[in-house]
């Protein structure tokens, strides 16, 4: 194999993975929102009392909802990058720390619960080496299923620590 | 009026075990670290951590409230996570506008954890938080540890940066 130094690892900038698929649903969309304080008729439904099924059909998804469809599936779906000969990117994804994101809404379309699904694709965007940890910088893409709307548009920096690469 | 300097602070908290909890229901994080204090000790956390993402959604919060406020669209918003929530804890969040750029303001938003420690009243400690019990304050931050008077007495609490964010609200 050949040695794992920051060259062999910039063979992997470029390189796509996924999609990953995440189901959107309203009554989701409106407990995300609650779960972080934020009570705006635009992201959440009070359920009235005695009211079965509140409609959840006018809400969007909020602003911080795109780090539940974009860093855990997509994540564990770099843990399986490898380059030509079959060696995994990462050996240990245990090793991984996230340091910081980045959601990019402008352009973007709103997500809805009529939307049904998100896809996600992965691009590693960067990767080097200091301070003898393997820093990654990902970006994410986040559409619906033929790709005529954009929902978000994600960029997360994380690091992986001795062991991990 | 919105200009370059306009600051505002909201506060929320304080973060509780049922919080982390309904914040790992709704995001599908279920991270024991999160949720099992037995599992995050033997992991070296000494007890559970909230989610980064929670603070960060406090924030996401008031960076949209405060878009709406200035008529405007949040576009952008991110965060680098420089440290920890534990549960007793209150997430400061300070929103200021940096610049004003044709129709973008350039948003910071720093986000801050105060931990409290201790209640003091007429020179005797009337109670103590989980924070000092367990230790949650390392030697590096005892110059973070600071007092303030409140209605109950004197509160011995530790201020430190949890998220160091940005945003962009097109107006």
């Amino acid at each position: 194999m050949t040695e794992r130094n920051e060259e062999y690892f910039k063979q992997f900038i470029g390189y796509e993975f996924g999609p990953d698929k995440y189901r959107i649903k309203g009554k989701n969309l409106s407990a995300y929102s609650a779960a972080i304080g934020d009570k705006n008729p635009k992201f959440y439904v009070e359920k009235k009392e005695g009211e079965e099924k509140p409609d959840y059909s006018k809400i969007v998804a909020h602003p911080a909802y795109a780090a539940t469809y974009t860093i855990p599936g997509l994540l564990m779906q770099l843990s399986e990058v490898k380059d030509k000969d079959g060696n995994k990117l990462v050996k240990n994804i245990g090793k991984l720390l996230h340091t910081s994101q980045e959601y990019n809404y402008d352009g973007c379309d709103p997500l809805t619960p009529a939307d049904r699904k998100v896809f996600t694709v992965g691009k590693i965007v960067d990767l080097f080496i200091k301070n003898e940890k393997l820093w990654v910088e990902l970006l994410f893409t986040s559409t619906n299923a033929d790709k005529t709307k954009t929902f978000c548009r994600t960029t997360i920096k994380g690091l992986l620590r001795k062991g991990g690469f | 009026m919105v200009e370059v300097g306009t600051h505002v602070l909201k506060i929320d908290g304080p973060v509780t075990r049922e919080t982390i909890k309904n914040y790992a229901k709704a995001s599908g994080d279920h991270n024991p670290i999160h949720v099992d204090d037995d599992f995050a000790s033997k992991v070296g956390l000494n007890g559970v951590i909230a989610h980064g993402m929670l603070s960060f959604g406090y924030g996401a919060h008031h960076l949209n409230d405060f878009a709406e406020e200035c008529n405007g669209q949040l576009i952008n918003l991110g965060c680098e996570m420089r440290g920890m929530v534990r549960p007793g804890d209150w997430i400061l969040t300070h929103i200021t506008v940096k610049a004003i750029n044709d129709d973008i303001l350039e948003i910071e938003m720093i986000q801050n954890s105060k931990m409290p420690l201790k209640l003091e009243k007429d020179g005797k400690q009337i109670e103590t938080f989980e924070a000092l019990e367990k230790g949650w304050v390392s030697e590096k931050e005892q110059d973070l540890i600071k007092t303030e008077e409140t209605e109950n007495g004197t509160l011995t609490y530790r201020e430190a940066l949890v998220n160091k964010g940005w945003g962009k609200i097109r107006i």
